[in-house]
C-alpha cells in the first residue's frame, strides 16, 4: 500500500465520532460504486419511456423512442466500467462469469446484465433498426456502408412482410424487456437491500425505491437529451411529445417520494436498535446530501415546477425553460440520493456506535476525475451512436 | 586384461543392484514411522472466550499480527479487543484497547458499575452472510468449522467486507484481497493452538 493511501486513513481515524470497529476506517464503497446504480438507473428508466411507446402506444412519445433505445445502449455499455476499476484484482474479473457462486446476489448480477444487453436491448435495437440499415448500406459511401452491412447481419429483405415480423418482434422484445428492465436495475438495489449486516441498506423497499428513482432518472436524463438535441439540430421540438412525457416524469416523481417517504417512516416507527445511530447519520453526516440536495432541491422544488407548469397554462418558451431546470435538478437529485445510500451506508459503525467519515479522492482509480470521465463517457458514446443510426426513420426524415 | 574385464561385469551388475536395494530400505524405513494425513472431517472446532479471565493485556491481538502477517498499521485487525466501561448512569463506553497507547480517561471509580474486556474476531458462523455473498466462491466455511478466504481467488470486490456483521473483515493493502481470521486454520490442521491463544489463559 502505498504511504499516501496509509496517511488517508490516519486523517481519518481523527474524524471518527464514538466508537467504531478498527476495521471500518476504510470505507470500501467508494465514489465509483455511488456513479454505477445512477448509471444502470439511466438505462432502466430510458427503456422504460421506450417501452410506452411499443406496449403502451403511447403514440405521442414516438419522437423519443430511438433516443430513448439508443440512450439506454450507451449507458449499459458504460455501466460494468465503474465495477471493473473498483475491483482490486480486477485482472480476475472473469471468475464472476466462469465459477460465479450461485448464492452471490453479485455473481448472479453479471448474468442479468449480459441477458438485457443481448437478449433485450441489442435484439431490439437491431429489429427498429434493421429497415434502415438495409437501406444505408446501399446508399451510403465507403467504407460506411461495409459497416452498415455489417450492421445489418448481412439482411436484405424490406418487404411489407419482413417489416411486419420486425414490428412484431419489437412488441414481444418489449414486452420480455420491460421486466428485464426492472430485473436490471431492480437487482442493483436487491444487492444493497440484502445485506442484513446494514440497517441503512437491508430492507425489503430498498428494490423498489431503487428503481423507481431510476425511472425518475432515465425519463428526466431522455427528456434532457431530446431538448439537447432538438437545439443542437435547430429543429422545433414536438411540445405534445415534451408535455407527455413530463406528465410521465412527475407521476413517476411522485410515486418515488411515496416510496421513499413510507421508508423513512416506516423505519422511524419501527425504531429497530439502530435508530439512534441512523438518526445521527443523517443529521450530522448527510444533511446536506440528504435534505438539502436529494429532497429540497431533487424532489420538492421539481416537484413544484412540474405542478407549475401543468397546472398554469405557460407559453412554450417558459415551459422549456422550467421543464430543462427540473431535470437537472432531478439528476443532482438522484446522484444525491445514490451518495447517500452508498457512501450513507458505511458512515456509520455496525456497533451503532459512531460514525466515520469518507474522504474523496480526486486523482486515482477511484477518485473524482475518474468519476467524471466515466460519467461523461456514456454522452461520447451516444454521439457516435447518433451519427451511426439515425434517431428518426429514414422515410421521416424524407419526407419532412 | 582379464581383471579389469572382470570388475566391469561385476560393476555393470553391482550399480543398479545396490540402487534398487537401497530405494527398498528407504521405502520400508518410511513405513516404519507412519504419517497420519489430516481427516477435516474428523473435527469441529470452536474457540471460547470467558470475558471475565479476560485482562486485556493484548497479547493475544499482537501474537495474531506477527503469525498471519498483518499489517502494523492500526486500519487492519484479524483480531482486537474492546474495552466495555459501564457507568451508573446507564452509559456504556467502548473503546479499543488494540489501537495503541490511550491516553487514559480518567475516571471516577465510584461512578463506574462494571468494566470488562471483549477480544473480538471473526466468528466463524455456521451459516456466514459473507460465503453466501462472496460472487466467486473465494471465502467458504471448511468442514471442520473454519470460514477461511482463498486469497488466489479473491477479486477484491469487498462485498463480504459490507456483508459481515462484526467488522471481522478488511482489506490487505498488500494482497489486495479480502482478510480476515483464519481460525490459524495453518497451524490447528498440524494440531497446534491458533496463535492468538491466550497468554494469560483466559
Amino acid at each position: 500500500m502505498t504511504p499516501h493511501a496509509t496517511d488517508g486513513l490516519g486523517e481519518l481515524l481523527e474524524q471518527v465520532t464514538g466508537f467504531i470497529f478498527p476495521n471500518e476506517i476504510e470505507i470500501h464503497w467508494s465514489l465509483l460504486i455511488v456513479v454505477y446504480p445512477y448509471v444502470t438507473g439511466l438505462v432502466a428508466g430510458a427503456f422504460i419511456l421506450a417501452s410506452l411507446v411499443k406496449v403502451f402506444a403511447i403514440k405521442e412519445v414516438q419522437p423519443t423512442y430511438r433516443l430513448s433505445l439508443l440512450t439506454a445502449l450507451a449507458f449499459l455499455l458504460v455501466a460494468p466500467l465503474p465495477l471493473l476499476l473498483h475491483l482490486s484484482q480486477p485482472q480476475r474479473f472473469y471468475e464472476i462469469l466462469l465459477t460465479p457462486n450461485p448464492s452471490s446476489a453479485m455473481a448472479m448480477f453479471g448474468f442479468v446484465y449480459a441477458w438485457y444487453l443481448m437478449g433485450v436491448l441489442l435484439l431490439e435495437i437491431w429489429f427498429e433498426y434493421r429497415r434502415d440499415l438495409v437501406v444505408l448500406a446501399r446508399s451510403a459511401r465507403v467504407p460506411l456502408n461495409w459497416i452498415y452491412r455489417v450492421l445489418s447481419l448481412f439482411s436484405k429483405d424490406i418487404t411489407a412482410e419482413a417489416l411486419a415480423f420486425d414490428r412484431k418482434a419489437i412488441q414481444v422484445i418489449t414486452i420480455i424487456g420491460i421486466p428485464s428492465a426492472f430485473l436490471l436495475h431492480g437487482y442493483v438495489g436487491f444487492i444493497f437491500g440484502s445485506v442484513k449486516a446494514n440497517p441503512w441498506w437491508g430492507s425489503v423497499l430498498m428494490p423498489i425505491v431503487f428503481l423507481m428513482s431510476a425511472i425518475v432518472s432515465g425519463i428526466a436524463m431522455v427528456i434532457f437529451l431530446y431538448m439537447v438535441l432538438t437545439a443542437l439540430r435547430r429543429e422545433p421540438i414536438d411540445m405534445a411529445c415534451l408535455d407527455k412525457i413530463t406528465s410521465y416524469l412527475f407521476y413517476a416523481v411522485i410515486v418515488d417520494f411515496s416510496l421513499e417517504a413510507l421508508d423513512f417512516i416506516h423505519r422511524l416507527y419501527q425504531s429497530e436498535e439502530s435508530v439512534k445511530i441512523l438518526g445521527k447519520l443523517i443529521t450530522h453526516k448527510l444533511f446536506l446530501s440528504l435534505f438539502v440536495i436529494q429532497i429540497l432541491l431533487g424532489m420538492f422544488i421539481p416537484l413544484g415546477i412540474l405542478v407549475l407548469a401543468k397546472a398554469r397554462g405557460f407559453n412554450e418558451d417558459l415551459r422549456k425553460l422550467l421543464y430543462f431546470t427540473a431535470v437537472i435538478l432531478i439528476q443532482l437529485g438522484i446522484f444525491a440520493t445514490r451518495w447517500n445510500v452508498v457512501i450513507g451506508g458505511q458512515l456509520f459503525s455496525k456497533s451503532f456506535r459512531g460514525l466515520m467519515a469518507y474522504k474523496m479522492e480526486i486523482m486515482g482509480i477511484e477518485g473524482l476525475v475518474a468519476a467524471l470521465v466515466l460519467l461523461a463517457l456514456p454522452f461520447v458514446i451516444l454521439a457516435v451512436l447518433i451519427r451511426l443510426l439515425p434517431t428518426k426513420r429514414l422515410e421521416e426524415s424524407a419526407t419532412s | 586384461m582379464t581383471e579389469r574385464r572382470e570388475f566391469l561385469k561385476g560393476a555393470i551388475f553391482f550399480f543398479p543392484a545396490a540402487g534398487i536395494l537401497t530405494s527398498l530400505a528407504r521405502e520400508a524405513a518410511a513405513k516404519d514411522t507412519p504419517q497420519k494425513a489430516y481427516n477435516p472431517a474428523d473435527h469441529l472446532y470452536g474457540m471460547g472466550i470467558e470475558i471475565d479471565k479476560c485482562i486485556g493485556c493484548n497479547r493475544c491481538a499482537v501474537a495474531c499480527k506477527v503469525e498471519n502477517d498483518v499489517p502494523d498499521e492500526p486500519f487492519y485487525f484479524r483480531t482486537w479487543v474492546e474495552r466495555y466501561t459501564i457507568t451508573r448512569d446507564g452509559d456504556v463506553a467502548v473503546e479499543n484497547i488494540s489501537l495503541g497507547p490511550r491516553k487514559d480517561t480518567v475516571q471516577d471509580a465510584r461512578e463506574v458499575v462494571r468494566t470488562f474486556f471483549v477480544p473480538k474476531l471473526c466468528n466463524h458462523c455456521a451459516n456466514p452472510p459473507c460465503v453466501q455473498v462472496c460472487p466467486v466462491n473465494a471465502t467458504f466455511t471448511t468442514q471442520d468449522g473454519a470460514v477461511i478466504v482463498d486469497s488466489k481467488r479473491c477479486i477484491g470486490c469487498r462485498y463480504c467486507i459490507q456483508a459481515c456483521p462484526y467488522g471481522a473483515r478488511y482489506l490487505h493493502p498488500k494482497t489486495k484481497t479480502a482478510d480476515k481470521c483464519t481460525f490459524c486454520y495453518h497451524r490447528v490442521v498440524k494440531g497446534l493452538q491458533p496463535a492468538g491463544s491466550c497468554a494469560s489463559r483466559g
